[in-house]
């Protein structure tokens, strides 16, 4: 049996089994795990622990019940970018140090936030309320990175 | 995911750069990472079979709901 730290860095990683075992919380789990095996409470000093848990935790009920956008899929996003960069050494190429990877981590986390299951085409086409609020332009990806802002606004 | 085509059009750029713009810092690190959150938002097939079976079958449900 091999321990989890291990199955994190490995391409085989099954996020929907890990998703079971954490009760349908794995975003807030994968992000506090990072916290502590990257020992973020030290080497990044401002910042604070309540607030980053807080913040994780709504980050992950941001995320409504689609069959494909949901938390375990930015989980997923987050243990890929954590394997290529750990693992496969792209930290020892460019040098990123413990704010850039908190911010690579964190934009993995809330790429997809709150996306109400149809492609930009969809929310154009119906006019939606977020297609008319952005203009038709990009409007999902406007949308997720606004309500990530939001979110660290109010935390 | 509508940057995809822009994204891959940087990193294609880079291959006429000179040698001393090359470094990856400032601009490009942030290129660097950008292209690496995308690719990780895309992986779901360059798992093993048996697990990006179950994500693309929860895709193709998206799409048809």
């Amino acid at each position: 049996m091999k321990s989890f730290s291990e199955y994190f860095l490995q391409n085989n990683y099954d996020a929907f089994k890990i998703d079971k075992v954490t009760n349908g919380n794995l975003l807030y789990f994968t992000m506090m795990y990072v916290y502590y095996k990257e020992d973020w409470k030290t080497n990044i000093p401002e910042l604070n622990t309540v607030k980053y848990q807080t913040l994780a935790y709504k980050v992950m009920i941001a995320y409504r019940k689609n069959f494909y956008h949901t938390q375990t899929h930015a989980a997923d996003v987050v243990q890929n970018l954590y394997m290529v960069i750990r693992e496969k050494g792209i930290d020892k190429l460019c040098d990123i140090g413990p704010i850039d990877f908190f911010t690579t981590l964190l934009s993995g986390a809330a790429h997809d936030m709150d996306h109400p299951g149809h492609n930009n085409f969809y929310e154009i086409k119906s006019a939606s309320k977020l297609a008319i609020l952005y203009n038709d332009v990009s409007v999902l990806e406007n949308h997720h990175v606004a309500s990530l802002f939001f979110l660290l606004e109010n935390i | 995911m509508s940057k995809h085509a822009s994204i891959q059009s940087e990193l294609k750029s880079w291959k006429d750069l000179n040698e001393e713009e090359r470094d990856l810092k400032d601009k490009n690190k942030l290129n660097l990472i950008k292209a690496l959150v995308h690719a990780a938002d895309i992986s779901n097939p360059t798992r093993p079979f048996d697990v990006a079976n179950l994500w693309s079958h929860r895709i193709i449900s998206e799409f048809f709901q």
